[in-house]
């Protein structure tokens, strides 16, 4: 039991209700950032997502008071710079000097690589851990911010070796991992000086986890075979061979022909894969949210296959059919699922809610910029 | 209408307190059975957002940035506005000045660095770069460049490449060393790369009608070395990946493989004007007629016209996106009076060059 509910009697508390109340101006707010972008060669895309989110924030109504987002757009610039300055740099500068030192075809080349590589893999939870404890330390509700209380240091290592043995199990470790590292992530979320609480188990996971896993299995086993059959049934293989070698062989006509179903196969194995997927990560979405709580609410989620499938699908055609010109909307469409589809039951004192006494970030989602990470 | 009922927050609790505001001669004053009463002076006000018809106007002040005021009611902020007007936003001429100038000093940092790193430090960088880096990277382009061809090595040839390039460095004193490399490949063409290196195709020896061909492409390669147009090209390579790693974030792998060829060409024209001038005053000043280098010019030219797929189609086209020929041709001018044309080669050794690939 939370601190803060045992010395209040439960009247005290208050029911939550989160909804998404669009205002206008993304669509200006999309041309403008889109332009600019063009202009500053993408440097404006901190500045950008700022007056994105703040728009977003602005939206989100929980109890009748809205989201506000504090963090600038500077913040956000200077925190991938420093991260430039201390990661980007000095590995691009070793990769440049080690193949002018050694040739652009040495095996050190590809050792460096490798070596950048695994940092990246070792730094990546970090990534996404900063950039979500920034996100919540400039989230505003009734004057009180949101924060991280834990390391990320401490969680990037927890998301390395939820990477390592998920590839050792073959995915098998998925549910465990998953489970463990949203169990750190929330329960070291905070709003003020609330804590949220994570505490569950993995196991209901594992049915629907087994289903897909073998499910993916076999569609990509089906299409492998189909590939093969028809690469010989239609000599695709020696057409291949042909385009490859420097004898006169296929026009561009047959080229493009070739190129067109190899994407086609591959676009149409990705959505058969993500179809698949989607009904375990619906279920890990509901379960997770099951398992949250904080003071005397509990989370709830309305996600399905099938609102996923088409949340995401109808983002992948914003994005083609604008450009990525309709990026906010994409955004927007996010943050208005999980808004629809979060229930909290039971309720919240929120009036005892005390100030977060966690320092700020003077810096924002350095490494998240680098790896192209962080969500919203 | 000088008072409203509001919300505040305080910043300290989640608490919403229920507030009185009145409009003072200098600023707000915000009371409330549950707050310390605040004054907050016109001047010192912020919208968290600008006003707006249909949403509550939320307020905060610079000296308490924790604590939010939210007024409801439309006379009370019509009224605070007036006396206010900064809280409308929209078009300030202070801020736009500023925002401005932000701008052009972005811009201006932009075109500053884009200009160092691509026009002003190659040329400077290509002579601080270390011989041995020069000569590794040179011998690995060499490699890539003329792949399996077979290297003409045969010793009369070689000899007579001496002697011509020994000739050339007559009334050139400052000569740095170089390395001269025939190989057996069936395209026209000649390349200065890093380190001094020389490569000129076997194909080229043998189109040349005379010894003065071949040693003004020898001349016009060594402008390019002399200059280190090649180590510049490859420090400018390397530095505009390094602008785009740093506007994108990194990652801009597949742009730059675009943006580089194309600045690379650009800079092409102008390393081809100093290689020429280069060769036109080195052909005078060691008495070697310049029309060969006309000459073989012309032969590009005619060249043109047939292309080829493969390693050897790029090696082609590398050349033929020179741009300019027919200006280039134009350039070349006799050698001034008074100044008698000196052969080359003597028979046997123009005999021994024809002969270098066997």
């Amino acid at each position: 039991m939370n601190e803060i509910a045992a010395a209040l009697p439960q009247s005290a508390g208050e029911a939550i209700r989160i909804e998404y109340v669009p205002r206008q101006g993304l669509f200006a707010l999309s041309l403008i950032n889109f332009l600019l972008g063009l202009l500053t060669l993408t440097l404006y895309r901190f500045w950008a997502k700022t007056n994105v989110r703040r728009h977003i924030w602005s939206c989100v109504h929980i109890n009748g008071q809205p989201l506000e987002y504090t963090g600038r757009g500077i913040e956000l610039f200077l925190g991938a710079l420093i991260v430039f300055l201390v990661f980007g740099l000095p590995a691009v500068i070793l990769i440049v000097a080690v193949s002018l030192i050694y040739g652009p075809q040495h095996p050190a080349i590809a050792g460096v690589q490798g070596l950048l590589f695994l940092l990246v893999a070792v730094l990546w939870g970090a990534a996404l851990y900063r950039a979500r404890r920034y996100q919540l330390s400039r989230t505003l509700w009734r004057g009180i911010r949101g924060t991280l209380a834990g390391s990320s240091m401490v969680y990037s290592l927890l998301y390395f070796g939820s990477l390592l043995a998920r590839a050792v199990t073959l995915g098998w470790a998925t549910p465990v991992m998953n489970l463990n590292l949203q169990e750190k992530m929330i329960g070291e979320m905070r709003f003020g000086a609330g804590q949220f609480r994570f505490r569950g188990r993995a196991g209901p996971l594992y049915p629907v986890y087994a289903v897909c896993w073998v499910l993916a299995l076999v569609a990509v086993a089906a299409a492998g075979l189909i590939i093969a059959v028809g690469a010989m049934g239609s000599d695709l293989a020696q057409r291949l061979s042909d385009i490859f070698s420097e004898q006169p062989g296929p026009g561009a006509g047959q080229i493009i022909a070739i190129l067109i179903v190899v994407f086609a196969i591959y676009l149409l194995l990705g959505a058969i894969y993500s179809v698949i997927w989607s009904f375990y990560t619906a279920r890990e979405l509901r379960l997770f949210a099951s398992y949250t709580s904080f003071d005397n609410a509990r989370f709830s989620m309305d996600a399905t296959a099938g609102n996923l499938i088409a949340l995401v699908l109808g983002n992948l055609l914003i994005w083609i059919f604008t450009l990525g010109i309709g990026a906010p909307y994409v955004r927007q469409r996010l943050v208005r699922y999980l808004c629809e589809r979060i229930k909290v039951e039971g309720t919240v004192d929120v009036n005892r809610i005390a100030q977060s006494q966690a320092p700020l970030d003077k810096m924002g989602e350095g490494l998240a910029d680098a790896f192209d990470v962080g969500g919203i | 209408m000088t008072e409203a009922n509001a919300l505040f927050f305080d910043g300290e609790t989640a608490l919403e307190h229920a507030v009185t505001v009145q409009l003072a001669d200098n600023g707000l004053a915000i009371s409330g059975a549950t707050i310390a009463p605040q004054d907050w002076r016109f001047n010192t006000l912020l919208a968290v957002d600008p006003p707006h018809a249909d949403r509550p106007f939320r307020l905060t002040s610079v000296y308490r940035p924790g604590m939010r005021l939210i007024l409801n009611d439309p006379v009370f902020i019509g009224s605070l506005l007036d006396r206010a007007p900064q809280l409308r936003g929209g078009f300030h001429p202070r801020r736009s000045g500023k925002a401005a100038m932000c701008i052009i000093g972005g811009l201006a940092a932009l075109a500053l660095t884009t200009y160092l790193v691509l026009q002003f430090a190659p040329q400077k960088l290509a002579f601080l770069l270390p011989d041995a880096w020069r000569d590794k990277i040179g011998a690995q382009i060499e490699a890539a460049l003329t792949g399996g061809a077979k290297l003409c090595k045969s010793p009369s040839g070689r000899a007579a490449l001496s002697a011509m390039a020994a000739r050339l460095s007559e009334g050139n004193p400052d000569m740095p060393p170089i390395s001269i490399n025939v190989y057996a490949i069936p395209i026209m063409n000649a390349f200065a790369m890093p380190g001094g290196r020389i490569v000129i195709t076997g194909e080229l020896i043998r189109k040349a009608e005379t010894p003065e061909e071949v040693a003004g492409v020898l001349a016009h390669e060594l402008g390019h070395v002399v200059h280190r147009h090649s180590e510049a090209q490859l420090v400018r390579a390397t530095g505009l990946q390094l602008l785009i790693a740093i506007a994108t974030g990194g990652g801009g792998d597949t742009i730059s493989s675009l943006a580089g060829l194309a600045t690379i060409l650009r800079y092409t024209r102008q390393a081809e004007i100093e290689a020429d001038a280069f060769a036109l005053t080195g052909l005078e000043n060691a008495a070697i007629d310049p029309l060969g280098l006309k000459r073989f010019f012309e032969l590009v030219l005619k060249e043109r016209g047939k292309t080829r797929t493969g390693a050897i189609g790029q090696l082609e086209s590398a050349f033929a996106t020179h741009p300019g020929t027919e200006d280039r041709i134009k350039a070349i001018r006799p050698l001034p009076d008074g100044v008698t044309a000196r052969p080359v080669l003597n028979a046997d050794q123009w005999k021994g060059l024809k002969g270098i690939c066997g």
